[in-house]
């Protein structure tokens, strides 16, 4: 592929038609009257470009200049610095970056005896309007989402922190799809070294294109096998806000609605933005919940198969004899009865996220009852083993963000559970709690300032103090 | 990168198998395939040596919640096997970890029970807090035939009655296995034990514990009566609750009732030719009723006064018979006073004297009135 342009206009006309196969690609001849020689060319995708702009824009402009053009100036300089309208016109001799611009709606002014070309700004903007986020509602506080122009986006975070030590930092990424991403972080908050290491690793990067910032999320991510997060996802601004200010770097990239942050430690899968919108006890209260909700949601399952197969005389009698009743004339062993039971729960979930909303309601009512009142009178499986599964379907929904995590967890608990009872259960929580405490966010510890429990340490944890106790760099300090 | 992943593997896979093979507890059985034993009773067999019958609990197959009990008799030689030659019986393995109540028959405990005991204390599924009884003029398998009055299981109707006999009437004391296990094992205590009765209601028959049997060198000795258990207790410190009833002085006949609201007995021992034991009883109640009704003749002053006088009688008499007639220490003075004075208790048992013959007794007894149930007091 050639690298710089031709001189001769013709010949570049020919090379980006013979390069870019796409029957919108329109190129318009101008000869100005006076001198024949000068004559140029405007190539703009039509379906890309804002057809306002470009007519009133540059050819308007050009058409009126050249009715009493006199001087002979250079024509590439006087039509950047004086007759077209743009906020944005970039010169250029190369292929690469007439292409790449084409490409993503600006518009070509290329000149005869030129090996020069004009790049115009005249991207159609066309943004849907912020919506209130799906997957992380709030009680109170903003009801605001990013959308997928970067732009907007920027625009978004910018409304929040009215900053000059907010800086942006813009990459293109990407080897086909050229995506703009934003590296943003407060220079006054952020160590360095943390902004050393996010760059280190974007350039690291290659790969085709990406179309969601997951794709970056899993590049850069510290223990990519690990079934924890280490960088943190958010749709909503206030919330990358809030997490600029905390001093944590975000990633914002051109055409996704989600952006990222880092680091991310383990407390932070438990925190909600109604955390800081809401009344402090209530929140408190929600966070703890939260962390019960975790643990019930991978242990009940396994804690059920421990006690009602290995070890029965740790339950109080009357109990032990109510699961000895409702175990009786269950075809299946325990183990499988609930094996069985949380595969199909997960089914039940799947199909209802991907089916359209009017059925899904459909979905549960059979789920309900179909899984829930007739199995259990038709004695297939038993009635604590629903009230279980259940349980653990329940508290497993609290924390989307651990998702993942939780359903591989508790499959591995509840074999640990099968195999080794309560021990089991305890070795698997301490292989778990190894893991944690081995992982690393972006060089800061997983479950950093967990320990000492000092009151420093701990006033955004387990429970959230009022907000003007909380020091603003919590995790920077181990950093 | 790849050797680190293969080294965790390696020691997740170390961790699992030393834990499988070596913890001992990867026993996976399904609860349904055992019959829960509610209650054992231990009568001598007619081929064997034993005869032995379990209340098994049986499960009806329904949505709702629904059992009943059958008992299961079977013989052995020794108590295993007489659990275990229940499998032929019952169809399915015995599990004894949910059982609540051992019953001896009287028989077997004039022949002694610290043999019996020992499977029940080794095997790892029975609870340390299992109770034992003694039944009392009938085979001990009778009173778990069809005596459970409010509930369907007779071994937890009898937990039940235990609990609620140490709080509000206490005539009886019940003893959990590891505190038998001690009482046999220790020196200068003597065993006792509640005894289980049949009685007649109306058409039904049910069970009732009063009273205690006592046992001298683990056989059975002798008996005290219900009327006697709270002196018993005062004397253990274990008194807890229950009512007494103090004859009024003028008239033997009528009674002034005390509910007791607590009770602490301390113990001192004054060491000389003859040890002397002196009980330092401070007791808490209130007037539950006064045969002159809502009368005010009394103060709080007299009615404690009434209280100390009579419950200082008692416990002297009460002590008195269990020197002379009971001839056992079962309120475990001995192990008290060796305790504290382990020189002086060497030094008696080396004159060979017997502690317990030569024990003296005083008694101060602090009564504490709190309030009389009228509004005046």
């Amino acid at each position: 592929m050639r690298r710089f342009l031709f001189s001769d206009l013709t010949d570049n006309v020919n090379h980006i038609k013979s390069v870019i196969c796409d029957d919108l690609l329109t190129a318009r001849f101008f000869s100005p009257p006076n001198s024949p020689k000068d004559n140029f060319c405007v190539i703009y995708l039509r379906n890309l470009v804002d057809n306002k702009i470009v007519n009133e824009g540059i050819v308007f402009p050009i058409m009126l200049f050249f009715q009493n053009r006199s001087s002979g100036e250079p024509l590439s300089e006087v039509l950047k610095e004086k007759i077209i309208v743009s906020s944005q016109i970039q010169l250029t001799n190369l292929m690469d970056e007439l292409f790449a611009g084409l490409l993503s709606g600006m518009t070509v002014l290329l000149l005869n005896n030129s090996t020069e070309c004009l790049l115009i700004e005249t991207n159609l903007r066309d943004v849907r309007a912020p919506q209130e986020p799906d997957n992380e509602k709030v009680l109170r506080g903003p009801r605001e989402s990013f959308v997928e122009s970067l732009d907007f986006n920027i625009q978004l975070i910018r409304r929040r922190i009215v900053s000059t030590d907010l800086h942006l930092d813009y990459q293109v990424i990407g080897k086909d799809t050229k995506t703009r991403i934003c590296i943003c972080y407060m220079q006054n908050l952020v160590s360095p070294d943390l902004v050393s290491i996010v760059k280190a690793r974007l350039a690291r990067l290659n790969f085709d294109g990406i179309l969601d910032t997951n794709i970056i999320n899993e590049q850069i991510k510290d223990a990519r096998y690990s079934p924890f997060k280490t960088i943190g996802v958010t749709e909503r601004p206030d919330v990358l806000a809030g997490k600029l200010m905390e001093g944590k770097v975000g990633i914002i990239a051109e055409g996704t609605p989600v952006a990222l942050s880092m680091p991310y430690l383990f407390i932070d899968n438990f925190y909600s933005p109604d955390d800081y919108y809401l009344n402090v006890y209530f929140a408190s209260f929600g966070r703890i919940l939260r962390m019960i909700g975790f643990v019930v949601s991978i242990l009940t399952p396994a804690l059920y198969i421990a006690i009602s197969t290995h070890h029965w005389e740790i339950i109080p009698s009357p109990m032990a004899l109510t699961i000895a009743h409702s175990q009786q004339d269950i075809p299946l062993p325990t183990i499988l009865e609930c094996v069985v039971m949380l595969i199909i729960f997960e089914l039940i979930r799947e199909t209802g996220l991907r089916t359209p909303i009017g059925i899904g309601q459909a979905l549960s009512i059979v789920g309900a009852i179909v899984i829930g009142q007739a199995a259990v009178q038709a004695r297939l499986v038993s009635s604590p083993m629903v009230i279980v599964i259940s349980l653990t379907a329940i508290t497993g929904l609290i924390n989307t963000k651990l998702k993942g995590l939780v359903i591989f967890a508790r499959i591995f608990f509840l074999l640990m559970a099968f195999l080794l009872g309560l021990f089991g259960i305890a070795l698997g929580v301490l292989l778990l709690i190894a893991h944690i405490a081995g992982l690393k966010s972006f060089n800061v510890s997983y479950l950093a300032n967990f320990w000492p429990l000092s009151r420093k340490n701990l006033q955004d944890h387990f429970i959230r103090f009022p907000k003007q106790n909380i020091h603003r760099q919590g995790e920077q300090e181990h950093g | 990168m790849g050797k680190q992943i293969w080294k965790k593997m390696f020691l997740i896979v170390f961790i699992i198998s030393i834990g499988l093979t070596m913890s001992g507890c990867w026993d996976y059985q399904e609860i349904n395939n055992v019959t829960n034993v509610a209650g054992i009773a231990l009568d001598k067999g007619e081929e064997k040596k034993f005869k032995l019958t379990f209340e098994t609990i049986v499960f009806k197959p329904s949505a709702d919640f629904n059992i009943s009990v059958k008992l299961v008799e079977t013989e052995g030689d020794t108590i295993f096997e007489g659990i275990r030659n229940a499998v032929a019986v019952a169809g399915k393995r015995l599990y004894i970890g949910h059982c609540k109540a051992i019953i001896f028959s009287e028989e077997i405990a004039k022949e002694g029970i610290k043999e019996h005991l020992d499977f029940f204390v080794r095997d790892h599924e029975l609870r340390m807090t299992l109770l034992v009884f003694v039944a009392k003029g009938v085979e001990a398998r009778e009173t778990l035939k069809d005596t459970a009055l409010n509930h369907q299981i007779a071994s937890y109707e009898l937990e039940r009655l235990v609990r609620n006999d140490e709080k509000y009437s206490s005539l009886s004391n019940h003893k959990l296995l590891f505190e038998v296990m001690r009482e046999i094992l220790d020196e200068g205590i003597s065993l006792t034990l509640p005894v289980v009765e049949i009685k007649q209601i109306e058409e039904n028959k049910t069970f009732t514990m009063e009273g205690i049997f006592y046992f001298e060198n683990d056989k059975l000795a002798g008996f005290i009566e219900p009327e006697e258990i709270k002196f018993y207790l005062i004397l253990k410190g274990k008194l807890k609750g229950g009512i007494i009833n103090v004859p009024l002085e003028d008239n033997p006949n009528q009674f002034i009732v005390y509910e007791i609201q607590g009770c602490q007995t301390d113990f001192e021992f004054k060491t000389g030719n003859n040890p002397l034991l002196i009980t330092k009883v401070s007791i808490k109640t209130s007037i539950g009723s006064n045969p002159v009704i809502l009368s005010r003749q009394f103060s709080v002053q007299d009615y404690q006064r009434m209280l100390e006088t009579w419950l200082n009688q008692e416990l002297v008499r009460f002590f008195a018979k269990i020197k002379n007639q009971v001839k056992c220490d079962v309120c475990g003075f001995e192990k008290r006073f060796f305790q504290k004075y382990y020189q002086e208790w060497l030094k008696l048992s080396e004159d060979n004297k017997d502690f317990f013959e030569i024990l003296e007794f005083q008694v101060k007894v602090k009564s504490e009135v709190n309030h009389t149930g009228t509004v005046k007091p």
